[in-house]
Parts: structure tokens; sequence; C-alpha cells
């Protein structure tokens, strides 16, 4: 089970610092909220789209993208039903098939929902989860949340494999059921392994000195240029707004 | 420096130990040796603080370091006085990567930058880590795992170690150095273990072994318990030309065991040998069909088996008992085979078990002997023990494939104690070098 | 120094059952009534709730699910998966104080409620399907007012009846705590992510049938599960904070 789905690259985007970069995502989703003019649809959909391009490759761009198509294709196709009464657009043997309303209202959306996913995977594929939640603990992420988030990321991995374990496990002794394995004696042993753990993980946490001292202050060092990746995060969203 | 009187129950009542006492003196290294369920690592989890904590049990007596009681301080507080690596490494690992892993208990320690990058990379270094460096934890083998967490309470370096089944799991070179280190440490260093490994011999000052609850010096004694008996006959379980495949998880290189020709009867008793990771495991899915091979067939009676039809006549008996279990009491598991209430009875009686337990508070050896149980009303041709022999004291352990093999039951026992294999009836194969060959 | 003790529990308690929420959604996976696969995360978050409180549902619920879409490749619907099952198991969580043993009866009617709600999820798709071609009104864009107004009506209804049944363990909020799940997830889908902008309300239209059948199943399993393991697992109630 692939919890990262961090691709080692040295382009730009890789080496922006995780601060600006977490600060760039939301501010460009937020911003894509309140865009509706014909460029900004385009801008929004497309610069994710490059810089993904420059950073992971067309390869790994394209699986990405290619999860939203369905989607993409469902909603061009109830463009017909889209703002009924407005100019129409496709006229087909007298029947408006699309309005120009319409057309632009579900391009809109699918380039907020394109500009959006873009963005959060480039998050995702240029940093590592331990440096998200070391750059979320810059933004105030409670001590105790970020040790949780990374308590998380060990263990769905391992309970993941714990499952098909048991899935084998259960397989040998009891009837498989139509999905392959008896399902239901499978999860109970799953969920009550996963609760037998919880005491000796606190034990554990508390060995390692969990409690010992007030939890320490991580500065991350500031990269060369650090200023600038912060002006460049935040400007290019915002001039975003220019085009509104 | 150390001195303990323990006596120690568990929440409901059962007794581990009572009056245990020792002394270990500053750099003194003692090997405890004794069966599995005496209550080693409890003894190790109650100097350390693990116990009573949140499993609760209730402690009598004392533990003193330097004449400083340290049965009132809390876990942290002991933190770099006594330390322990545990039996279960999947216990001490809490985070996803082994640089959090092993930097958390240092700046707990309160230890400034410099401190911890220098205790880090010597630590990872001497145990051969530091590639692993920036590697999630999932990916490390049993083996890479146990030098883990080893490294890590040699990184936080208590004045007393405790190592519970460290030599566990580790190639033949590792537990070379890991001799040599608990011999030159200027540490003090309590070694627990099951069974006398080679690498114990002249590393320690005392060696003693917990025994109807106390401690006493060690004394090697063959065992008593009654050997079990083959009863050959009947169906011929085989395997011709073989090949199964299998995936080096941190290396991500796949390696091939080959198995030429492998023979088990009805009522036979098997040994298979091999190192840690030489494909033991593998071998058993491939034959209880739950991997499947790259290449050769699995028959009975000349007749291929498929994967699932495999299921049917040979069980496996997985390390781990609990991935086998969901039912609440032992009574609603054993019944769950639809075997009739006379057979639960007298399987019931054999093993010591009884009907109202609830399966989650059984001990671990306990649980073992229940999944023994399941498996043997459900009646398979064959069975594959996978290393029962460190979950179960002799007699349980000896008890158990003498049930299976009075009931006709071909057995394979995987192991990778020399001494135990010695002591089984029947042919020995062994692993080596990626081929299976008679030993 | 009494509160670190708490805390690691609490932290390992939510890490473990939030790595189950996630897991179940990433991996558990069962044929579905209507065609292809539905993932079993309600079960999960239904299960969190109703052992561990609401509290402790929310987030795991929550942060489970959110996780589980981050890992699994759709980031874009992680806040809203978030928002949805954290509310799910939040209002469960309030109706059930202690827990107790479900009783067979329980678990008969729990399971035929699912069944229903099933069959509810086909017709519902029959229905918008055809619907969707003689150009109603409700699907024209512009609906973020809709969207807004079901997301408000349903968190009011929801905390009104949990309220109403707090504590009580009986049938009857078992019933309810799994139509509620349904309502909830189906509906918050619905409603958040035309609200959030991130698809047009036709095509959100289109995946609550789907959704309910999942939750439908999904919340019934995790009652199931609860008293399969509330049974083996006596000092269950101990960790509940």
């Amino acid at each position: 089970m692939n919890i990262s789905s961090y691709i080692y690259g040295t382009s730009f985007y890789h080496k922006l610092d995780v601060r600006p970069k977490l600060f760039f995502t939301l501010l460009f989703s937020v911003i894509s909220f309140v865009l509706s003019s014909h460029i900004s649809i385009a801008v929004i959909f497309i610069l994710p789209l490059i810089i993904m391009m420059l950073s992971v490759g067309k390869g790994e761009t394209w699986r990405c993208y290619s999860r939203l198509l369905p989607l993409f294709v469902i909603m061009i196709l109830f463009i017909p039903f889209q703002n009924r009464d407005g100019h129409s657009l496709l006229v087909v043997r007298g029947f408006t098939l699309a309005t120009e309303e319409g057309f632009w209202n579900v391009l809109r959306i699918i380039s907020r929902l394109g500009g959006i996913s873009g963005v959060l995977m480039l998050l995702l594929l240029t940093e590592r989860n331990e440096s998200i939640i070391r750059g979320l603990r810059a933004f105030h992420l409670p001590y105790n949340a970020s040790l949780a988030c990374s308590m998380i990321l060990r263990y769905i991995p391992y309970l993941g494999h714990l499952f098909s374990e048991i899935r084998d496990a259960m397989s040998l002794r009891l009837e498989e059921g139509k999905r392959g394995y008896p399902m239901l004696p499978s999860i109970t042993a799953l969920v009550i392994s996963a609760i037998r753990m919880i005491p000796d993980t606190a034990s554990a946490l508390e060995e390692r000195g969990f409690g010992r001292i007030k939890p320490p202050k991580e500065r991350i060092p500031h990269p060369s240029g650090y200023l600038i990746q912060w002006l460049f995060s935040v400007i290019i969203p915002l001039s975003l707004l220019l085009v509104r | 420096m150390l001195t303990a009187d323990l006596s120690f129950s568990y929440a409901d009542g059962r007794d581990i130990f009572h009056s245990l006492s020792f002394s270990l003196k500053k750099g003194g290294k003692i090997l405890i040796i004794s069966e599995p369920g005496s209550g080693k690592s409890t003894l190790s989890r109650i100097l350390t603080g693990a116990l009573p904590g949140y499993t609760g049990g209730t402690i009598t007596g004392h533990a003193e370091i330097d004449g400083k009681d340290i049965l009132s301080l809390l876990s942290y507080e002991r933190m770099e006085m006594i330390g322990r690596v545990s039996q279960n490494t999947d216990e001490l690992l809490l985070f996803s990567s082994v640089e959090e892993e092993i930097s958390f208990p240092l700046i707990n320690m309160g230890l400034d930058k410099e401190e911890r990058e220098k205790r880090i990379s010597s630590s990872l270094e001497f145990f051969g880590l530091t590639q692993y460096r920036g590697v999630s934890t999932s990916e490390l083998s049993g083996g890479e795992k146990r030098r883990l967490i080893l490294s890590i309470l040699f990184a936080i370096d208590p004045d007393i170690y405790i190592l519970d089944e460290a030599f566990d799991e580790l190639s033949p070179y590792w537990r070379g150095r890991l001799r040599d280190t608990i011999r030159s440490s200027e540490r003090s260093m309590i070694v627990l273990g099951s069974h006398m490994l080679g690498e114990y011999v002249d590393t320690f000052d005392n060696i003693l072994s917990i025994e109807n609850g106390t401690l006493r010096p060690y004394t090697p004694h063959d065992s008593s318990f009654a050997i079990p008996v083959m009863k050959k006959g009947g169906s011929l379980l085989r395997a011709e030309d073989l090949s199964i495949e299998r995936m080096h998880r941190s290396a991500g290189s796949t390696f091939t065991l080959s198995v030429p020709d492998f023979e088990l009867c009805e009522g036979e008793c098997v040994t298979l040998l091999g190192d840690n990771g030489s494909g033991k495991s593998s071998l058993a899915r491939v034959l209880s069909g739950l991997l499947k091979e790259k290449s050769g067939s699995v028959s009975i009676d000349g007749k291929a088996l498929t994967v699932r039809e495999r299921r049917h006549d040979v069980a496996y008996l997985m390390q781990n008992p609990y991935e086998e279990l969901f039912l609440p009491t032992v009574s609603d598991e054993l019944e769950s085979t639809g075997a009739s209430s006379e057979r639960i009875d007298s399987v019931l009686s054999l093993f010591s078990l009884e009907r109202g337990e609830y399966v989650q508070e059984l001990s671990y050896g306990k649980a073992k002997m229940v999944q023994a149980a399941i498996f043997l009303l459900l009646g398979r041709r064959f069975a594959i023990l996978d290393e029962m022999d460190s979950a179960l004291s002799t007699e349980d352990f000896y008890k158990v494939i003498s049930s299976f093999l009075e009931n006709g039951t071909g057995v394979l026992v995987i192991t990778h104690d020399m001494n135990v294999a010695a002591t089984l009836p029947g042919r020995k194969l062994m692993i080596e070098g990626g081929v299976l060959n008679e030993h | 120094m009494a509160e670190s003790n708490r805390t690691a529990m609490r932290i390992s308690l939510i890490a473990i059952m939030t790595a189950i929420v996630a897991v179940f959604t990433l991996v558990i996976r069962i044929p579905s009534p209507i065609g292809g696969y539905i993932s079993l995360c309600d079960a999960a978050v239904v299960f969190a709730s109703y052992a561990f409180g609401p509290v402790t549902g929310f987030i795991a619920g929550g942060l489970g699910t959110a996780f589980a879409d981050l890992i699994g490749g759709y980031p874009q619907w992680a806040a809203i998966s978030f928002i949805v099952h954290g509310f799910e198991a939040f209002i469960i969580g309030l109706m059930v104080r202690n827990g107790s043993s479900t009783g067979t009866i329980k678990s008969v009617v729990s399971i035929l409620t699912g069944v229903v709600m099933a069959i509810l999820a086909i017709v519902l798709s029959l229905y918008l399907f055809s619907s969707l071609f003689t150009a109603e009104t409700f699907l024209k864009e512009g609906s973020e007012h809709a969207a807004f107004s079901i997301a408000l009506s349903l968190i009011v209804l929801s905390f009104v009846i949990s309220f109403l049944l707090k504590g009580d363990d009986s049938m009857i909020s078992s019933v309810v705590a799994i139509v509620l799940a349904v309502v909830i997830v189906s509906l918050g889908y619905l409603s958040l992510t035309t609200l959030f902008g991130l698809t047009i309300i036709s095509e959100a239209i289109l995946e609550v049938p789907g959704n309910i059948a999942q939750s439908s199943v999904g919340a019934v399993i995790g009652l199931v599960l609860y008293s399969a393991v509330r049974k083996g697992f006596r000092n269950l109630d101990t960790l509940r904070w």
C-alpha cells in the first residue's frame, strides 16, 4: 500500500519550500471560487497542468488527470440541462442543445475542479508526507496533532498489510464468501487487532519519552530565496483577481 | 546497581511470579532463559514502566536503581535509566519514517540538534541502517526492524539495557555483532531468551531462569516430556519442481526458492529449517493454497491441486494466532468448526483450555493453543506449524504436535532453532541458498 | 502528570481508529447491489462513533476518510469527506452515549432497514435517470441556494433528532442512526460538492443512489461489527473518553 504520492524531482516546484507551497495551494483553491471571466477559467485549469508537466512529466500528469476525465465527460454531457433559458448556442433541429450561459457554467466548474485537484496533487507529488506535516506545524498545527498524523501514516499501511494476512488466514479456516474471502470475520479480527494495539502504543509513546518536555519548537531553516518564493506564491493567485 | 524483588499478578488475578529477586551490578550482564509465557516480557515491562500502565495488574515488592525507587516513576522518567527492546517489533514502532522514529526519544530527552545528529548517525551506521534513514518503516524487513529498534535503544543509551529476544530474526552476521556489542559494552544488560543460543556462551556473568515464578540459576535440562511419535500411513502430499518467487521488501528484488521434491505423508512429521528470510513461510503459503507458485505442481496422491483446493486439505497455522481468531469465547471458536461436543470437550481438556474464557483475554500461548485446537477439530489432512516453538513451552509444543500426529495429520514443523529440530522425529529439510534439501 | 497519561492514550486511540477508517475506505470493498464496488468506509465510521463516542468518531471518521482520499488519488474530495463523514460520526456518536450489546432482533431490524435503503437507492436512480430527460427546473444551474438550504436543514434536523434520542439504546435509535447516516452521507455529498462548486448539481444527483447504497450497507455492517467486537472485547468501554 503506497501512502506517499511523492515523486522525486528537481523542478522549481519541488524546490519551492513547503510553507509558501501550502499557502499557494490554499490561496489558489480559494480564489478559484470567485472567478468567472473566460480568461480566468482558462488560467485556473491550465496553470496547475503546466506546472505538473514541468515537475513530474507527462506520464504522471496524465495519470492524475485521467481520474477526473469521467467526471468531466459527464458534466459536458449535461450541458443541455444547464440554464435552459439562456442565449442559445447550439441548436439541432430546432431543439436548443446548449445555451451560452450553460456552456460557460459547466466550463467554469470543470476548470475549478481540475484546477483544485491539480494544485492539491502537485502538493502531494512534490512534497514528502513528513515535510507537509512539518510545514503545517509552522502554521501552528498543534504538536500532538502532528504526532497523531505521523502515527496515522504509519498505521495505515501496517493495518492494510495486516488485513491481507487476516484475509488469507480466515480463508484457510472458513469457507470463502462470495467476495473470495469471509468478510465479516476478517473485518472483526482486523478491528480487534487494531484496538489491542492501542494500550501498547500508548505505553510505547511514554517509554519513548512522550510527556517529558513541552512540545519542541521546530524551526525549519529558510532556503535561499525564501522571501521571493513567498512573494510569488502570494502574488500569482492574487493577480488572477485582476482578470476576475 | 539494580536490585529488585517483585511479585506480579494480572488484572484477572493470574499470578505470574512472586518474590522474583535479582541484582545487577554496574556493567554486569545477565541472561534469563525460560519458556515462553513464564513472565520474561512481563518483567521487562515492569522495569520500564509499561506495566501496570494501561494494561493493569498489581505489582508488589520493590525495584531500585542506585538506591532510588523506580516503580514510582513514570515511564518517561525512567527513560535514561532503563530501556528495553521488546520481542514484538511492531509494538515499539510509532511513526512513519525511520528518521522520526529515532529522533523522537532524543528530542524528548532534551538533547540539542548537534548531539541528536551525532547519536542518530552513529547508531544507524553501527546497525547498518544509514541508507534507510529517510525510508518509511513499513518498507523494512523483519530483521531490519529489529536492528532499528536496537539502534533506537543504543541512541538513547540508558544505563541499563533490556534485550528481549533481540537475537530473533537477525542474520548470523548481526547476531555475532550484537554479541560482541554486549560483551564490550560498559552498560549493564539484561538479555531475555527462551532458548540457549550459541551466541550466549561466555557472554554473561550470570545465567538465570524463571521457574515456578521465581528466579533460579539456569540448568540446561533435557525435556522430560513425551516426544511426539509418528503414525505414518495414508495420503501423500507432494510438491514437484516448485519455483516460488519472493520479493525482498527493502531490496525490491525478487528471489526464487526452488523445491525439486517435497513429500509429506499423513501422520508423518517433517521439520523444515532455514534462516530467517529464507522462504520457509512462502513455501508454507504455497502448500496451503495462499500463494501461487511460479511453476511446478502440488498434488495429493498424484492428483494435482489448484490453489483453492489446497486450502481444504492443508492447514497453515500462522505465527500470529490472533489473525485467525474472531469470535468472543473459546467455545464459540471451537464450536464454529462444526465438531461434535465430545470431541470439543476432549480437545479442551487436552489443551487445558476453558470453555468460557474470552479469546482476547488469553495469553499469547493460550491463544496459540486455541488456534491449534481449531485446526485439529477441522480435521485437515496436513498441518503446517510456523515457528510454534517460540510461542509455546516445550510441553505444550510437543502436546500440539502429538495431537495432530495421533489424529493422523501430516505435520510440517517450521523452525529456525536447530536444538528443537533435533528433538523431533522424522526427516529434516533445510532451505539453503534458495533450494530445499534434505538435511 | 496524569494528563500526559491520558493524552498518550487519546493520541493512540485517535491515530489507530483514524487509520482503521482509512484502511476500510481504501482497501475493504464489496460488490455493490447497483454494480461496481462500494467501499465500507461507513462501517468503520459508524463503528468508531458507536464504540468511542462523538468526538473520537468525528476525528477518526473525518480525518480517516480525508486521509484515504488524499492517499488514494482523489485529494479534491478530502475536505468534503472530512466534513460529511465527520459530521455523520458526530451525530451518531451523540445518539449512543453508553453502548451496550445489540440483541439479535435489533440486528435483524437494522439489516432490514439497510435492505430497504438499498432498494430505495435503486428506485431513486431509476427515477432520476428518467427525470433527467424532462428538463425539470430544479436541475437548473444556480441551485447553489438549493444546495445550501439542503445542507443547513440537514444540520439542524440531525442535531434535533440526535438530542431527542440521546443515550437511548433502543431499536429505534439504531434504526434512526442508520437512516441518519445514509441521509447525511448522500445529501451531504450532494449539497457540499455543489456548494463548493466542484461539480454541477445534475452530476451530483447521479452520485446520490450510489452513496445511499454505500452508506446503508456500510452503516448496517458497522453496527454488526460493533456488536461482534464488543462481545469479544469486554474492556471496550474503558477506552472511551
